[in-house]
């Protein structure tokens, strides 16, 4: 769906949450989400990022774990002294 | 009750261990249930497996044991989330990720595991505008003077 705003308008989503375009500064926009507050919100590229951080942090071996293990101890160790 | 792994086989989770994650981790908001293990006694990771999938298992680890002055400010929504009313008290892991040079690997310090040991929630949260990264490097200078390294193939030109 597709809709026109202007300035200060808004879009309502469900019962819940609005979306107000509070500001138009040439091809920026801001814009206000008012949501409940187990809502998550966040920009897109963010999310996106996370998610294929958790990905990566969901493929590790448990040998790769015992080499970084062993690396960081030392370094734990060296930092120490 | 007995929940079956993929890398750690069948294994005993008492209710008490038992992690209630309501709207999952980011990317997988199906897994609401997990069990927070130990890697070894000795290690600084731990597996965030999750009790709904066998497959699926989070590396993490504590990141203020390796990121001196890590601060983050949780909010109350968030908090509340997992029944709490303030940050203390609660546990916080950063997702681990470890590329093919494990020495390059990063923790996630935008968007930490918080777990209330009390109420068995946890919730992945995101620190907004708070300048922390993604993907913090642990290992900022590979250690010098040692046997190390094999060249990479492809060398890094662009940093």
């Amino acid at each position: 769906m597709i809709l026109q705003r202007k300035k200060n308008q808004s879009i309502m989503i469900g019962d819940d949450v609005e979306i107000v375009i509070t500001e138009i500064k040439g091809d920026h926009v801001k814009v206000g989400i008012k949501a409940p507050a187990q809502l998550s919100i966040f920009r897109k590229e963010i999310f996106e990022e996370i998610k294929s951080q958790n990905k990566a942090a969901s493929t590790i071996e448990s040998n790769t774990l015992d080499q970084l293990d062993s690396i960081l101890s030392v370094k734990k160790k060296n930092n120490k002294s | 009750m007995k929940f079956k792994t993929s890398r750690f086989g069948e294994i005993e989770v008492p209710a008490d261990l038992q992690m209630h994650f309501d709207d999952g981790v980011i990317g997988f908001a199906d897994c609401r249930k997990f069990v927070i293990l130990k890697h070894k006694p000795e290690s600084m990771f731990f597996w965030l497996q999750s009790l709904d999938i066998p497959e699926l298992a989070f590396t993490m680890l504590f990141p203020f044991e390796w990121v001196p002055g890590y601060a983050p400010g949780i909010n109350k929504d968030d908090l509340s989330m997992i029944g709490a009313n303030s940050s203390e008290g609660m546990e916080i892991y950063a997702m681990v990720a470890i590329p093919k040079d494990i020495n390059a690997m990063t923790i996630n310090l935008l968007s930490p595991v918080i777990v209330n040991p009390v109420t068995k929630k946890g919730r992945q949260i995101i620190l907004h505008d708070s300048g922390y990264s993604v993907k913090h490097p642990l290992i900022p200078v590979a250690p010098s003077g040692q046997k190390k390294a094999p060249e990479a193939t492809k060398s890094s030109s662009i940093c």
